[in-house]
């Protein structure tokens, strides 16, 4: 048995419970990265779990690349953390606002 | 009586649900990390079932042995008490009943068994070799996806070098620095003065 819709709902539950995470945390910039690290993780569950049901490898080449990607992208993001930190001494996104955007 | 692996995927699935759960209600940000590593750790469980056993063991040796260092030494860098708090948690909570009802219909709409049953689906357990063994992996990486491969260790390097260059501090008007031009130029004749004068007795 290949669990597919099984692994499919939990990674569809998965991505809405950091998607939440997303709109109640919408201050604080970690908590944003870990909420977006989470959805990429839900999203590579799907990839994982048609990869073995088509038994094909290209699903799991593609989660190879996203996890890489995410690696770039969080390393980037957590520099620019610190240098928010370093020069307003807040993590509150609000704080970020001369662009009145 | 239920198999193995069905029984191996609920324990690890509800770990993984409720990890993700404390890392997105969770106050403290260092539980979060630290439920963030337990989801990460639950899902190379999870991935592993299905046979992807290089990328399960990669998310635990690249995500949780590096990203989530990472993470954690960023938020032990900062003061717990510059975090903003969540006012009003529970006015968001129509968003959230809106967002998984158009979940739940998607769902009924596409994940349907019938939407699938024409396929053969494998077994989780089907031979001596799991699909994504490092073997097959690199087999198909080094070959057919050899330009994506140098392609992400190409953003990998700009990602270094964009951290690196972001984080570094410049240098203020009152610290010491050694700059090593002026030591390489200093000339022995405009530190000493050398005085000829007559041998004086004690």
């Amino acid at each position: 048995m290949s669990l597919l819709i099984e692994y499919l709902v939990l990674g569809a539950v998965l991505f809405v419970i950091s998607l939440f995470g997303l709109i109640i945390n919408r201050k604080n910039v970690i908590a944003l990265l870990m909420c977006i690290e989470l959805m990429l993780l839900a999203v590579n569950t799907n990839f994982v779990a048609f990869s073995n049901y088509y038994h094909d490898l290209s699903g799991q080449i593609f989660v190879f690349f996203v996890l890489a990607v995410a690696a770039a992208e969080s390393a980037i993001g957590l520099a620019i953390f610190v240098l928010m930190y370093r020069s307003r001494a807040t993590v509150d996104l609000d704080a970020m606002a001369e662009l009145k955007g | 009586m239920i198999d193995i692996v069905t029984l191996v995927f609920y324990q690890f699935a509800v770990i993984l649900l409720v990890a993700a759960t404390l890392v997105v209600v969770s106050k403290n940000p260092v539980k979060s990390v630290l439920s963030l590593v337990l989801a990460f750790f639950a899902s190379s469980v999870l991935w592993m079932l299905q046979q992807a056993e290089f990328l399960s063991l990669a998310l635990i040796f690249v995500y949780i042995g590096a990203v989530m260092t990472l993470f954690l030494f960023v938020v032990l860098m900062i003061n717990a008490d510059k975090i903003p708090s969540r006012n009003r948690v529970w006015a968001f909570f129509p968003f959230l009943i809106a967002i998984a009802s158009v979940f739940v219909y998607a769902f009924y709409r596409a994940f349907s068994p019938d939407n699938f049953s024409s396929l053969q689906s494998f077994s989780s357990y089907d031979g001596p070799t799991m699909l994504g063994s490092a073997e097959n992996i690199s087999s198909v990486l080094y070959t057919d996806y050899v330009i994506a491969f140098e392609l992400v260790a190409i953003l990998l390097l700009i990602a270094i070098i964009a951290s690196i260059a972001l984080s570094k501090r410049e240098v203020q008007a009152g610290r010491i620095k050694q700059r090593i031009s002026n030591q390489v130029a200093a000339d022995p004749k405009s530190r000493i003065r050398m005085v000829k004068m007559e041998a004086e007795d004690k």
